[in-house]
């Protein structure tokens, strides 16, 4: 745990605000967001539907599609790196080689006329001069990790495997070049629950072996338990709570957390507990004035409907964004 | 000793075409649903949890009478529904009613809520005026949860959140005041804060209009918290391998892939998370539902796999203790 500490963060993200411009209007989709991940770390970004979170991080792969646009802020990549400012061949390296992405629904984003092993080799040789067999023994390694039989999938079409297969042939693929750092936005959602926890389970051996840093992007908290060391949920764009893991299950701070806890059903433990957060998330053309929670919030008073507490690190580690964080529990 | 069914599925098959092989070669077929009885009571909720395509829809579907199955017989009130004179069918008809998953696509888009809502009483002539019509859309629409009513009787779907549909879609089926509701992954899609509202909601409606509920989900703690006090059935590529009261079910499962597909859930505590071990299967990818394993379709993946045994002849469910169904040579099927 010291040796993590010791190390510088792999990203420093300052004061993001990505805004997607329309004709007649424009949609703040992320809103002055600041937010450090350790190196070989591991954080979940937890938010519903339209929270900001996958635009977060196409911003971190400077992939925001137009006509999104950075608005203020910055992006630091290793402690030196701009990401913001990459442009050409050096964003071309910095992708894949340094930050790999599996982006949602990537389980049908193979090319369905190509066999997984020509798409693999094409990836790697896109970006590395590496000869052929070298590019295959390597690949023929992470299909291992991932738990695949390499012979079988290499010669595969892609409509031939699972989707948990294909989804873990993805991640296989997404590590070819050794990135540093692997994001992965919501990598279960149209999986099974078997085929859900074999792949935490590999992103937990895969951060073990490879010391890869994990980015793990879910609407789903329970997920969470299983792969992360810290969690940052998101509401609105905004970045509400970051704690530990466990803080964040057993000890939640702000009252969207708390709220979220409490609205997931669980296999074990009390059912009776169970209760919904009021009312429906924010219309993003409209988001309500003050904090964007407050006509939510059972917490809410008047200073919550006029101005946005700002996150604040109430210990080492852990920031919340609320004005009332001290009584919520 | 035991109440009656009033919706019974007996030794139901249905068979599908997966592809053809070519022009003139013969589409290989598959059961989607295999040899699978199930009943509901009268209001009784039963949950029916299964991994995508494992058959649970199409059974669902079947059962109410959605799809002709390839052979066995679905019973209402101990009748034959594909057997019913007219009335009688349309008398079913009203009475099982279903909520399906999505709601983005399961509501007319260029209709009102209104329209929607009301459509089925209209269809059955169940009201005499229109003035009497309203009155019921907007009792209805009050009791599950948009109000005010008049303000969304006017509403397009595309101008509602994916909770309000889900609500629109639920009013649709019970101002019918069904005896049966088949509720088809209906919290799927809806955004995690609002899940829990959904299905308080329909608990609430439950304990109102008593009507049974065939309630379909992939999520055990989902069914855990809709039927508890309910029964719980399991499916696994077409096969009900178990059933059981859903406490009891859940605490105890006796079938292993109950046992491995209990394991897997992920649970919102850390500390708990840390505690369980996951079965390890033999094989983590399920096989094609075209070409299963032959006898027990989980037998290449079991950890408890007997050879000669499992993989020689399908087991069947049979009664291992009260009230407990399993589908396993472990439990003496």
């Amino acid at each position: 745990m010291s040796l993590q500490e010791e190390c510088p963060n792999i990203y420093d993200i300052d004061n993001l605000t990505v805004e997607y411009v329309l004709r007649n209007s424009s949609v703040k989709a992320v809103t002055d967001v600041s937010l450090d991940i350790s190196n070989g770390g591991a954080i979940g970004i937890v938010g519903e539907s339209g929270s900001g979170k996958t635009t977060l991080a196409l911003s971190m792969l400077n992939l925001v599609p137009t006509p999104g646009k950075v608005m203020s802020g910055k992006i630091i990549f290793n402690g030196d790196k701009d990401i913001l400012s990459l442009k050409g061949e050096e964003l071309r390296q910095f992708r894949w080689k340094q930050v790999a992405m599996v982006f949602q629904g990537a389980l049908n984003s193979f090319n369905p006329v190509l066999r997984i092993g020509e798409q693999t080799l094409e990836t790697i040789t896109e970006h590395e001069s590496i000869d052929k067999q070298k590019a295959l023994d390597k690949a023929n390694v992470l299909l291992k990790l991932v738990r695949l039989d390499p012979e079988r999938t290499l010669k595969a079409f892609p409509h031939e495997l699972s989707g948990g297969m294909r989804q873990r042939a993805m991640i296989a693929m997404a590590l070819l070049l050794d990135p540093r750092v692997l994001i992965l936005d919501e990598p279960t959602t149209a999986l099974d629950v078997m085929s859900q926890k074999y792949i935490l389970n590999i992103l937990s051996e895969l951060r073990k072996r490879l010391g890869v840093t994990i980015m793990l992007l879910t609407h789903d908290l329970a997920i969470c338990t299983e792969v992360v060391d810290r969690v940052a949920v998101m509401y609105a764009g905004r970045i509400m709570e970051v704690a530990k893991t466990e803080d964040i299950f057993l000890r939640p701070k702000h009252p969207y957390s708390l709220g979220l806890m409490q609205a997931t059903p669980s296999v074990f433990g009390d059912v009776k507990k169970r209760k919904p957060i009021p009312g429906s998330p924010p219309d993003m053309f409209n988001v309500p004035k003050g904090c964007p929670f407050n006509p939510r919030c059972q917490y809410a008073i008047d200073v919550c409907r006029e101005t946005n507490p700002a996150l604040e690190e109430i210990s080492k580690g852990r920031l919340v964004a609320c004005y009332r964080w001290r009584d919520v529990s | 000793m035991k109440a009656e069914n009033l919706l019974e599925a007996r030794d139901l098959t249905v068979r599908f075409a997966a592809g053809s092989a070519g022009l003139f070669g013969k589409a290989t077929r598959f059961s989607a649903v295999d040899n699978c009885s199930l009943g509901v009571k009268e209001k009784e909720v039963l949950s029916l949890v299964g991994e995508s395509g494992c058959g649970k829809t199409t059974f669902g579907k079947t059962a109410i009478g959605l799809i002709k199955p390839t052979s066995g017989t679905v019973l209402y009130e101990r009748k034959d529904i594909w057997k019913l004179s007219r009335n009688e069918y349309a008398e079913f008809r009203r009475n099982a009613q279903i909520i399906h998953q999505d709601p983005y696509s399961s509501l007319h888009p260029v209709k009102k809520v209104y329209e929607i809502v009301s459509s089925g009483v209209r269809y059955h002539k169940l009201l005499p005026t229109e003035q009497k019509i309203r009155e019921k859309s907007i009792e209805v629409l009050g009791m599950v949860g948009l109000n005010p009513p008049d303000y969304f009787m006017n509403k397009y779907p595309h101008q509602l959140s994916g909770g309000q549909r889900q609500r629109v879609s639920i009013a649709r089926a019970v101002i019918l005041s069904p005896r049966f509701i088949l509720a088809d992954e209906i919290v799927t899609m809806i955004d995690v804060s609002m899940k829990i509202g959904i299905l308080n909601l329909l608990l609430e409606l439950r304990e109102n209009l008593g009507s049974s509920f065939l309630f379909i989900t992939h999520d055990f703690g989902v069914a855990r918290y809709f039927a508890e006090g309910g029964r719980t059935a399991v499916m696994y590529l077409g096969n009900i391998v178990e059933v059981g009261k859903t406490d009891e079910l859940i605490m105890d499962p006796l079938h292993p892939y109950t046992k491995a597909l209990l394991s897997a859930v992920p649970v919102p505590d850390p500390i708990l998370a840390k505690e369980r071990k996951m079965v390890e299967l033999r094989k983590i990818d399920p096989p094609d539902p075209v070409n299963p394993p032959p006898g027990c379709k989980f037998s290449d993946r079991c950890p408890f796999f007997m050879e000669g045994k499992c993989d020689v002849k399908l087991p069947e469910l049979v009664e291992v203790k009260d009230g407990r169904l399993v589908a396993c040579y472990l439990y003496g099927s």
